[in-house]
């Protein structure tokens, strides 16, 4: 009988244990690279109507939104961002012109910063999301630099101004992790730009 | 860290139930979600156990105590589409989303078939849900939990497995939390309903 009960506990807490590690240390990473960390979101105004929109005006530089911690006074790939959001424009019907006559006014801003923060352990969570991270003893202590590039589209007739709100009728955000290769971080930036439009289909003019 | 201290508090209790007329059971769980849940993370759930007393008052009915735990999660890339008062988008990127769903339950069973042999059982369990919702997104997380009422109808095998009061466990559960707060993304239609498959071992100080 004292056997049959040694036997019972051992098969529950071995029950147990086989269990809680399961849960604990078994949580898939999948295989997340960092181009899976990049976000981008487009909003429209839905009362505008793209089709009335043919010309557009975009500086000829980036503005930089807040000077951060990395790269933000990089501009070694402003002019490649600022081509294919010509390239972009251009597939899809607009023309560019003067700022004093375009229907629309493009701005593109840059932001970056840097993020601190303490990942207890292995319990309850992805170990190895954030990346990148370092650490010590059981928990670790990880940072990373993010950037956004912002482009906003603004019809000027819809200014406000009384409230001096400017008139912005579409725009697009790219969020990503900066701590990678420069080559990487163009290529990645000119694909999120080319995701901003192709998830805008209502932005292409018909002929 | 809390959980780890309600596990092990868990196994403990379980152990300790052997001194009376206690049928006590541990599974692991395979967990399909179903309606509203799969819109959230449709993949089946492979991690999960379940912990579980029954005290018995004869030979067929018992009462008892059921917690567990179960996961869901999956990597998902469809584009989130969002809808404002005067403004609509979208927002793309690699998701990972994730349910964890903790039921704590008391339950009643009838059992059928004769002692020491195989039984098949009969059985709900009502009680809460303290469920945690989870978006991974970029580099940001969101996180959405709540605790629901709950109803856990079940069916299932007991196996005996030689002489000592060790049985095989297999059991079918279906588990319907209810509306409670809003889900991730604002919706007041806040409820879980989820299957899950049971495989484990059972154990009775004698047999019932």
């Amino acid at each position: 009988m004292r056997k049959n009960k040694q036997i019972k506990l051992f098969l529950i807490i071995l029950f147990s244990a086989v269990t809680s590690m399961m849960l604990t240390s078994c949580y898939p990473d999948y295989g997340l690279t960092v181009e899976d960390f990049d976000i981008v979101a487009t909003f429209k105004d839905d009362a505008a109507n793209f089709q009335t929109y043919k010309t557009y005006f975009m500086p000829d530089s980036i503005k930089r939104l807040a000077d951060g911690a990395v790269g933000s006074s990089n501009t070694q790939y402003d002019a490649q961002i600022l081509q294919e959001i010509k390239n972009q424009m251009q597939a899809y019907g607009y023309t560019s012109a003067a700022e004093q006559i375009a229907d629309v006014k493009l701005f593109v801003g840059i932001t970056t910063s840097t993020t601190y923060a303490y990942y207890p352990g292995y319990w309850y969570g992805y170990y190895g999301w954030y990346y990148p991270w370092y650490g010590y003893g059981g928990g670790y202590t990880y940072a990373y630099s993010s950037g956004s590039l912002f482009l906003t589209m603004f019809d000027p007739d819809k200014f406000n101004a009384t409230s001096q709100i400017l008139g912005a009728v579409w725009s697009g955000t790219l969020n990503g992790v900066l701590d990678d290769t420069q080559a990487n971080k163009l290529t990645r930036t000119l694909t999120g730009i080319d995701k901003m439009f192709n998830q805008s289909p209502y932005l292409k003019l018909v002929p | 860290m809390k959980i780890k201290y309600i596990i092990a508090i868990l196994a403990i209790v379980s152990c300790t139930s052997f001194a009376q007329e206690l049928l006590t059971n541990a599974t692991w769980n395979i967990g399909l979600p179903v309606g509203k849940t799969s819109e959230f993370v449709s993949d089946q759930g492979w991690r999960g156990f379940t912990i579980a007393g029954r005290r018995f008052l004869d030979n067929e009915n018992s009462v008892g105590l059921t917690f567990g735990w179960n996961i869901f999660d999956e990597r998902n890339d469809e584009p989130i589409n969002v809808d404002y008062e005067k403004a609509s988008g979208t927002i793309s990127g690699t998701q990972i989303r994730s349910v964890n769903s903790f039921p704590m339950m008391v339950s009643v069973h009838h059992h059928f078939g004769n002692k020491r042999d195989m039984r098949t059982f009969v059985g709900l369990n009502v009680g809460t849900y303290y469920i945690l919702q989870r978006l991974d997104m970029g580099v940001y997380r969101i996180d959405n939990d709540n605790w629901h009422f709950g109803l856990a109808p079940e069916a299932g095998l007991i196996i005996p497995v030689g002489e000592d009061n060790t049985a095989i466990y297999l059991g079918g559960r279906y588990n319907y939390a209810f509306d409670s707060g809003t889900a991730l993304g604002g919706s007041e239609d806040n409820y879980y309903t989820y299957w899950e498959i049971n495989i484990g071992f059972a154990f009775s100080s004698r047999w019932f």
